[in-house]
């Protein structure tokens, strides 16, 4: 309260007087200033001025105020960069409303103002962004485990994926809409992209060439131990810029609460500034593709402008139990209770996809396998881990057979490990490393197992055997912690919101018969303004003396409005000036000085945008406006 | 409180339905799916049904609707049916009944009924239809010489001809079908054999009595074939494979109904004789002088007023009969076969000249009531010799599945696996010649192929029957229709390649029901392209529910 009565016993009197005149009346003299200020703490104190100054606010203001509250401290330059647009004009204007104010160049709500704002709900975080109740329903379709499962599948290919330019071959975008067209109704190539890149992040994929490559089975399997939930999460949030990741968490965390919310991409690119109002423009970039790869992912649908964030994605998911089901002639079933299972891409062909998934493993797709080394025994293991049965015993014959003729000449990548005779004996002596030793070479020399380089690596130094092995591959993909995304983004609940619907600015017809054309003009001007809220805002007196408008047509009111603008305390002026195809540009300016040049007035001012000095006649100005620069 | 069944049907976007076979709904929903989707893959698990444009037209040539089938996807299905699979069905089922072929009042012309003028214009621009029809306002005449090959012009295009024009009656036949047989045992038509003969017959209007009916082998299909022919009352032929089946044919229509010899013709190479129930063999049919000349025993077709035609084995109706069959579209049709599987992918020509596919059960199924022999397959793997190996790598692909097949190691395992069903009838089937000599001599055994005349095949199979001969090897003439009821255990040295129908057809040997379990050896070289031909070979039966037992011979020869 104190700074705000503060900002008001800092006004200047021109400034002041004008403020009170509008809102309370005639000035009674003799005065004194500190009974007026009193006069204007009591009238704004009154619940039904309150209620008149909100009634007429829109949502737009809503959203300036709301950023205001949230991002203190806050200059009008920051606002503009925050509302993605200059808004010097609006600030002005709730300044004039008394809804905020400006001190030492840091604006803020009207502390008077402030319980009524909450309390209507004008103040939400909610009202920043343009977000509408509205719901399409579950339109879309949902990246759940089996969806995974099966586009992994899908991107194990044996043929070229990419073209020049690392465009998708026809190929590839053919056979995914033959593939998927039954589980996502509105399918489009350019979903690929995106979901082929979070998988290369995420490490689950790997680009050669032309080609892509399965991830390594360590990051796979890594993968498949997440919770569905996370591996939601994970998919998300892969393709967001790793300097947003924690603001992307919290805003998509956010906006899942909303079953029912929409918002547009400008609204999306709000969201980060509102979490993150340093971000820098770059970032505010990388943020914009982000979403719109959200879009592609299908993650955010789109429908006409507006976005609707698939929220089911996100929510939070049973366990899957129901194991895939492996049938005798190697037809495999999953049901969408049937977790990630990581095996699966690297061994099978997509045979079927709608509610259930079905693929095939054959002896082609298995041999696909093998060239990642995977073995028919761990493959039979993990299905049998799985599925908590064993495998049908031709059926893993089968398999051992395939494995055995692809590995029948093999080439592996392994670490050679070469000994001193001392510490060789050492390695002989020890049990514990016998299951990762390949082969043995002679000459104190071993094969050792490649994926498992860490468990032995791990043995060697218990047995004090320290080295540091170069490892190139390292695992690419590292889980979020979950744990540390749900602690983020509480406290912003979304809530429907009654929408804002501004009260009906007062019929003001009868007064221009009382009024000459430039006040009742004035009278017009201030009611568009909203700043007229009942008969008391209405002083003749003030409209007559305070012309704060000027049109094109007549010349000696832009004449006589500038110089009134000129007189010390300086104001703040807006011109209109005609711009190119027929679009007319506004300019804020500081004015400095009118200038005779033969028959023409100019005005010489400091553009407030451009910081830069600018003459201008008189005559091409359309419209003039005056504000006080003292509330500023 | 008892549990409502989880619904046991998953309808996927593509069409394909999956039935979960362990569900206690499974069968009554099986019942109510066959109509208008066909048994596409059934092992252990999950069988899978397609709804394909012939199944959904043959379901609604059969009077159902397109909300029917909504009720019954709705009903079992176990998660929300896709929209697009209901359109689908919807556009499909649309097009049955758009076009129907009516008699006119001249004898020998018909008239193809086509209301829409946009399909109207579409069939007049068709190429290969222009030729048949003679258009009027709303529809085309045409000669009744071609409405066979105008069906299957019109199903090429996507619409089904719904055919109203009556069959004809051919000559009656007194014939009733006995009660007793030869063995003084009761004659029943099993419940699934009076399904399959209610599903042909139909109500006896137009629209019925075409179609084809696919049964296991050892089901007894030749019943059906007999029990249509008892219905009907009207002079036959019955088309058979070969002679040796043909003579089955006429045993069993001695023994099951009261015609007797005199009623029967023979049309084969050495008997030519037209009766009022005449066998002939697809054999005798085809022949011809040379490639340019006419086929002059087709001739048998119009010979006489034939009410009702049986292709036995339809899946091997040479192309030649499709275009006779053509010709014959007012008579009866029935086709039997066990796997409507043709390699040349001619199924279509089958539902538009024959008929559409009437009836289908499951081989497993027919298994579990015991009606066919539970049968165990083994797949029996033996890596080639160290000199063949070579031979082998060097061998164009072709060759080196002929090297593959005739590993002579097979022969070690033939003998030991003779030597552990010493108890047991055994057929040795093989493709090529040179290798059942060889084999049919290091077992003496006796060898039938194509060479071997009736009269002594039927004595080679006289002694098998009676035990007499344990072991017989045959070629792939045996591959069909050969009667041995005994035999329960075969073992396949070499196929023709990967023929699905052939597996399923030699599997069928023996599958005719007996006290003991049958088993099915295919011996197969490891690490070579004939296991990749094996792998496709099984398809067929693997997908009817077949599991095979694959061992490695160096440590299965332990376990006998």
């Amino acid at each position: 309260m104190k700074k705000w009565e503060g900002w008001l016993a800092s006004l200047n009197d021109k400034a002041f007087f004008e403020l009170y005149r509008h809102y309370i009346g005639k000035v009674k003299t003799p005065y004194h200033k500190q009974d007026l200020m009193q006069d204007f703490i009591s009238w704004i104190k009154a619940d039904e001025n309150q209620q008149a100054i909100v009634e007429l606010l829109d949502s737009e203001e809503a959203a300036l105020l709301c950023l205001i509250y949230y991002q203190q401290p806050i200059t009008p330059l920051d606002l503009n960069a925050l509302m993605l647009q200059n808004c010097d004009k609006l600030v002005l204007n709730l300044q004039e409303r008394l809804l905020i104010f400006n001190l030492e160049g840091h604006i803020q709500i009207n502390p008077y103002l402030k319980g009524i704002l909450v309390e209507k709900d004008i103040l939400h975080p909610q009202r920043i962004l343009n977000i509408q109740e509205a719901s399409l329903g579950h339109m879309g379709f949902t990246a759940d485990d089996n969806f995974l499962t099966a586009l992994l599948i899908f991107l194990n290919r044996d043929d070229r994926v990419f073209v020049n330019d690392n465009q998708l071959s026809k190929r590839i975008i053919q056979d995914f809409k033959k593939t998927f067209t039954h589980l996502i109704t509105d399918i489009d190539e350019s979903m690929l992209y995106p979901w082929i890149k979070g998988f290369l992040k995420l490490g689950l994929l790997d680009k050669k060439d032309d080609m892509l490559l399965l991830g390594s089975k360590k990051d796979l399997k890594t993968f498949s131990e997440l919770s569905p939930l996370q591996r939601s999460w994970n998919i998300v949030l892969s393709l967001c810029p790793i300097d947003l990741q924690d603001i992307s968490i919290q805003i998509i965390q956010w906006i899942i609460t909303w079953d029912k919310g929409s918002f547009t991409l400008d609204d999306w690119k709000k969201m980060v500034i509102f979490f993150h109002p340093n971000a820098r423009a770059e970032q505010l970039k990388q943020w914009e593709i982000f979403g719109k790869n959200l879009i592609s992912l299908g993650f955010l649908k789109s429908r006409g402008q507006r976005l609707f964030p698939q929220v089911q994605w996100l929510k939070e998911k049973e366990e899957p139990t129901v194991p895939p089901l492996l049938q005798p002639n190697g037809d495999f079933h999953l049901t969408p209770q049937t977790p990630f299972c990581w095996i699966l891409p690297y061994t099978t062909e997509i045979t079927g996809l709608g509610s259930f998934l079905q693929c095939t493993v054959s002896r082609r797709s298995f041999e696909r396998g093998c060239k990642y080394q995977l073995r028919a025994d761990l493959w039979i293991k993990s299905l049998e881990d799985l599925t908590g049965s064993p495998l049908d015993s031709s059926f893993a014959t089968l398999v051992k057979e395939w494995d055995k003729e692809f590995f029948a000449m093999d080439i592996f990548p392994t670490y050679l490990l070469s000994l001193s005779d001392s510490t060789a004996g050492l390695l002989r002596k020890s049990d514990s490393l016998a299951p990762y030793i390949l082969r043995e070479l002679g000459d104190n020399q071993w094969l050792m197992n490649w994926e498992q380089r860490d468990l032995w690596q791990e043995e060697l130094h218990r047995l004090g055997l320290s080295f540091y092995p170069p490892d190139e591959r390292h695992s690419q993909f590292t889980p979020l912690n979950m744990e540390q995304q749900r602690n983020h983004g509480k406290g912003v609940v979304l809530k429907v919101l009654e929408p804002l619907n501004p009260a009906k600015l007062m019929s003001l017809d009868h007064w221009q018969d009382n009024l000459d054309a430039a006040a009742y003009g004035e009278l017009i001007s201030r009611r568009d303004r909203k700043l007229i809220l009942n008969n008391m805002t209405v002083n003749e007196e003030l409209l007559k003396g305070e012309v704060r408008q000027a049109r094109g047509l007549d010349y000696n009111a832009k004449i006589r409005l500038l110089e009134t603008a000129l007189q010390p305390p300086k104001e703040r002026i807006i011109l209109r000036l005609p711009g190119e195809e027929l679009e007319p540009k506004e300019l804020e300016l500081d004015p400095i000085e009118l200038i005779k040049k033969g028959a023409e007035s100019i005005l010489r001012a400091l553009n407030l945008e451009t910081d830069k000095e600018e003459e201008i006649a008189v005559r091409k100005m359309l419209l003039i406006q005056r504000f006080p620069k003292s509330l500023i | 409180m008892n549990q409502a069944p989880i619904p046991p049907l998953i309808v996927q976007g593509d069409q394909t339905l999956l039935l979960d076979v362990h569900s206690p709904l499974f069968q009554e929903a099986r019942e109510e799916l066959s109509p208008f989707a066909e048994l596409e893959k059934s092992p252990e698990h999950m069988h899978t049904y397609r709804m394909s444009p012939l199944s959904l037209w043959n379901a609604a040539s059969m009077g159902m609707k397109e909300q029917q089938l909504e009720d019954i996807l709705n009903k079992y299905s176990r998660y929300a049916v896709p929209e697009v699979v209901l359109q689908y069905a919807q556009g499909i089922l649309s097009r049955w009944g758009k076009i129907h072929l009516q008699p006119t009042e001249e004898e020998n012309v018909l008239y193809l009924k086509v209301d829409d003028p946009y399909l109207h214009r579409e069939i007049s621009a068709h190429k290969r239809l222009k030729k048949y029809l003679t258009p009027s306002e709303t529809g085309f005449f045409l000669d009744m010489l071609n409405r066979g090959s105008v069906k299957l012009e019109m199903i090429k295009l996507g619409y089904p001809v719904d055919d109203l024009v009556p069959l004809r009656d051919g000559d009656p036949l007194k014939v009733q079908l006995k009660e007793k047989l030869f063995n003084g045992r009761d004659f029943v038509i099993r419940d699934y054999q009076q399904d399959a003969l209610n599903a042909f017959v139909g109500k006896g209007g137009p629209g019925t009595g075409f179609g084809t009916v696919v049964m296991p082998c050892g089901s007894g299909k030749t019943v059906v074939g007999i029990a249509v022919l008892a219905a009907q009352k009207t002079h036959t032929l019955i088309i058979t494979p070969n002679v040796a089946s043909l003579h089955q044919w006429r045993d069993e229509i001695l023994e099951k109904t009261d015609l007797t010899v005199d009623d029967l013709g023979e049309y084969s190479g050495d008997n030519k004789t037209i009766r009022p129930v005449t066998l002939a063999t697809y054999q005798v049919l085809v022949w011809r002088k040379n490639r340019l000349s006419d086929f002059p025993h087709f001739r048998v077709f119009h010979q006489a007023n034939w009410g009702l035609i049986i292709y036995d084995e339809v899946h091997l109706l040479p192309a030649p009969v499709f275009k006779v069959t053509a010709e014959i579209q007012a008579m009866r049709r029935l086709g039997l076969t066990a796997t409507l599987v043709r390699e040349d992918g001619a199924e279509e020509d089958v539902f538009s000249l024959v008929g559409p596919k009437r009836y289908d059960i499951p081989w497993k199924q027919l298994e579990q009531k015991g009606w066919i022999a539970e049968a165990y397959c083994h797949e029996i793997r033996i890596e080639l010799d160290d000199d063949e190996k070579l031979n082998y790598a060097v061998a164009d692909r072709r060759k080196k599945y002929r090297l593959a097949s005739e590993n002579h190691r097979k022969f070690e395992i033939t003998q030991a696996l003779i030597e552990k069903h010493k108890d047991d009838l055994v057929l040795v089937i093989g493709q090529y010649i040179d290798q059942l000599n060889k084999i049919a001599k290091i077992l003496n055994a006796p060898l039938i192929t194509g060479k071997v005349s009736n009269k002594e095949r039927e004595k080679i199979y006289s002694s098998f029957k009676k035990g007499e001969v344990p072991v017989i090897v045959v070629s792939k003439v045996a591959n069909f229709a050969i009667d041995l009821p005994d035999a329960s255990v075969a073992i396949q040295l070499s196929g023709s390649f990967g023929s699905r129908q052939e597996e399923a057809q030699r599997l069928g040997r023996i599958l005719r029901p007996k006290k003991k379990n049958s088993h099915f050896y295919s011996l197969v070289s490891r690490f070579t392209v004939e296991e990749e031909y094996a792998q496709n070979r099984q398809k067929f039966l693997t997908e009817q529910g077949y599991k095979y037992h694959i061992e490695i011979w160096d440590q299965f020869r332990e376990k006998l």
